[in-house]
């Protein structure tokens, strides 16, 4: 038998995810730029998906979890957006500058700058409440 | 949109966790409502309106 569980606790474990998620989006793009070794960037990865996981249960969400869920997911949207559009004018100025063809990694880049973009559109969205 | 939220509530000496466990919600949503960061969804509005005896009207003021 499942124990309930206030809408406090669950508001509590919810921003906690949130901030373990954001650390863990962070330490993984680090991780991948600097070329940790990989059970660095595996620990990224792992504590990244048991936050999401936590982050995608709806029902630790009271409604103004999700204003700020929104205004996370508009944030990592926009981005996605920017990296599709960009890709071309990207691809072009490098391939002008280096004298090369060039090809932004943008399936490569996609998921974890999205990510980023979601804490931090989460993140943003509560400390402007909190001013 | 202007609420008494804040009033209300300290008419009856509750804090934002009290009130907030009233209205089943977080007291982040509660303080978020009183400073005119997040306006309730309406079902929370009536719920809001009903534990304190009042209309919406009563509570809420969008004509600021």
């Amino acid at each position: 038998m499942a124990l309930p569980i206030s809408t406090e606790r669950k508001t509590d474990l919810y921003l906690a995810a949130s901030w373990i998620g954001a650390a863990a989006s962070v330490l993984h793009i680090i991780a991948l730029a600097l070329d940790w070794p990989d059970f660095v960037k595996g620990l990224g990865i792992g504590i990244l998906l048991v936050a999401l996981v936590t982050l995608l249960l709806r029902k630790l969400r009271d409604e103004y979890i999700e204003r700020l869920w929104a205004a996370g997911t508009s944030a990592a949207f926009a981005v996605v957006v920017i990296l599709f559009l960009a890709k071309p004018f990207v691809d072009g100025a490098f391939g002008f500058l280096t004298g090369a063809p060039y090809a932004l990694d943008v399936a490569g880049m996609t998921a974890p700058l999205a990510l980023l973009a979601f804490f931090a559109g989460f993140h943003g969205a509560r400390l402007r409440d909190a001013r | 949109m202007n609420n008494r939220l804040k009033v209300l509530r300290a008419e009856r000496n509750w804090s934002q966790a009290e009130l907030a466990l009233r209205l089943d919600v977080s007291r982040q949503a509660v303080n978020a409502i009183e400073t005119g960061k997040h306006d309730p969804s309406l079902p929370l509005a009536f719920r809001i309106a009903r534990l304190f005896d009042l209309t919406i009207e009563d509570v809420f003021d969008d004509r600021a």
